[in-house]
């Protein structure tokens, strides 16, 4: 065998790490060769050596400051725990939220139907009233109106053919003031 | 506090700890804290870059503790994170400046004089020492960290295994390959020193 292999075997020796066997093999050899005791011999003096390589001095001061230090750091790594919260506050604060949730959803939904009727009443009414403010006593005007009135009246209820005893409750859907002005339209086209 | 845990094993204040006791983690600190300072300093040969290396060490342990599974020991598993720093910060040391302006600056302490020594073969053993640092130093990474393991901890080749994540036979060849490298370094020192 190479004296490699027992290179090898020399290290592991001085580990402690040879098995009986190979230790009884290498001592064999080492008597034979001197060179692999040479070897050995340095071995061994090198490892002899690292046991007197310097330390630093520490005192005992050093690792209480080392402990102390090192227990700062870990206490300001630890999470904060969450202030426990009674069961009772958290149903509370669930049941305003959805108290305070409800009552936005009413207000805005009332708002939305109030808006919505206050603003047909409003156009419906005022378009009227301006309507015969602007008309006054001026007859052409009046008449242009009605005339417009009429085959709006006819476009809506069915065309020129259509006749109100077709619809007896036509009248139902029209207002005071529209019913005025068919009267007087009626009256003329009598008299006419 | 730490006085009651005194009796506890490793294993049992590592179980603690991995539940959330910040003593039993304080009482495994207290215990390993020079193991680890020294394995650390063997390596950067810096006291003030041990003490930061050594902090940080159990600061991460401290923080993955809930991911420590216990399938090796507390003390394999905390050597574990302090090699892998350490060798992490000399890669970056080793780039920002060279390793020669890197150890100047601290104060050794005398390793006490073996009494088979005479005051002539102490001094040329001293010389030996700071040889042999630097040689150390010198070698490869893995190479290092084997030997460190073995030769300075005093570590089995399996205990040292489990720590640099590598077989018994790995460490086996990586001592075999460091004391050649090592020899060949410092032959002219090992050869003529006479006890």
């Amino acid at each position: 065998m190479s004296c490699r292999r027992y290179e090898k075997w020399i290290s592991d020796e001085l580990d402690g790490m040879l098995v009986e066997k190979k230790k009884s093999a290498l001592d064999r050899h080492l008597a034979e060769c001197p060179d692999c005791g040479s070897y050995r011999e340095r071995l061994a003096r090198l490892q002899e050596g690292t046991g007197r390589l310097p330390q630093p001095g520490l005192t005992p001061d050093y690792w209480s400051d080392f402990s102390f230090r090192l227990e700062q750091k870990i206490r300001s790594a630890e999470p904060r725990p969450a202030r426990p919260q009674p069961a009772f506050w958290k149903w509370a604060w669930t049941a305003a939220g959805a108290v305070l949730l409800f009552s936005l959803g009413l207000a805005f939904w009332l708002s939305r139907q109030s808006a919505a009727q206050g603003n047909y009443i409003f156009c419906f009414e005022d378009s009227i009233d301006n309507i015969s403010e602007e008309i006054g006593d001026d007859a052409d005007l009046e008449e242009v109106f009605n005339s417009l009135l009429l085959s709006s009246i006819e476009e809506h209820g069915g065309g020129p053919a259509y006749h109100f005893s077709d619809d007896p409750l036509i009248w139902e859907s029209l207002s005071e003031e529209e019913i005025r002005i068919l009267e007087t339209s009626l009256k003329k086209d009598t008299k006419s | 506090m730490n006085n009651l845990m005194d009796d506890f094993s490793d294993d049992r204040l590592a179980h603690d700890a991995k539940m959330g006791s910040r003593e039993a983690f304080s009482e495994l600190a207290l215990r390993y804290r020079e193991r680890i300072y020294h394995i650390i300093f063997r390596f950067t040969r810096n006291p003030g870059d041990a003490d930061d290396l050594a902090q940080e060490t159990f600061m991460m342990a401290y923080k993955s503790m809930k991911h420590f599974e216990q399938k090796s020991s507390f003390y394999t598993w905390i050597y574990r994170i302090a090699i892998n720093l350490t060798l992490n910060f000399l890669k970056k040391k080793k780039k920002e400046q060279g390793r020669g302006d890197y150890i100047e600056g601290y104060a050794y302490t005398e390793a006490p004089q073996s009494p088979l020594f005479s005051p002539e073969t102490h001094s040329e053993r001293k010389e030996l020492g700071e040889r042999m640092d630097e040689a150390i130093r010198s070698l490869p990474a893995a190479y290092q960290a084997a030997f460190v393991l073995v030769s300075f901890q005093g570590m089995t080749h399996a205990q040292a295994g489990r720590v640099l994540g590598c077989s018994e036979n790995t460490v086996s060849w990586r001592m075999h390959k460091a004391r050649k490298m090592l020899q060949a370094k410092l032959k002219p020192f090992v050869s003529e020193v006479r006890p």
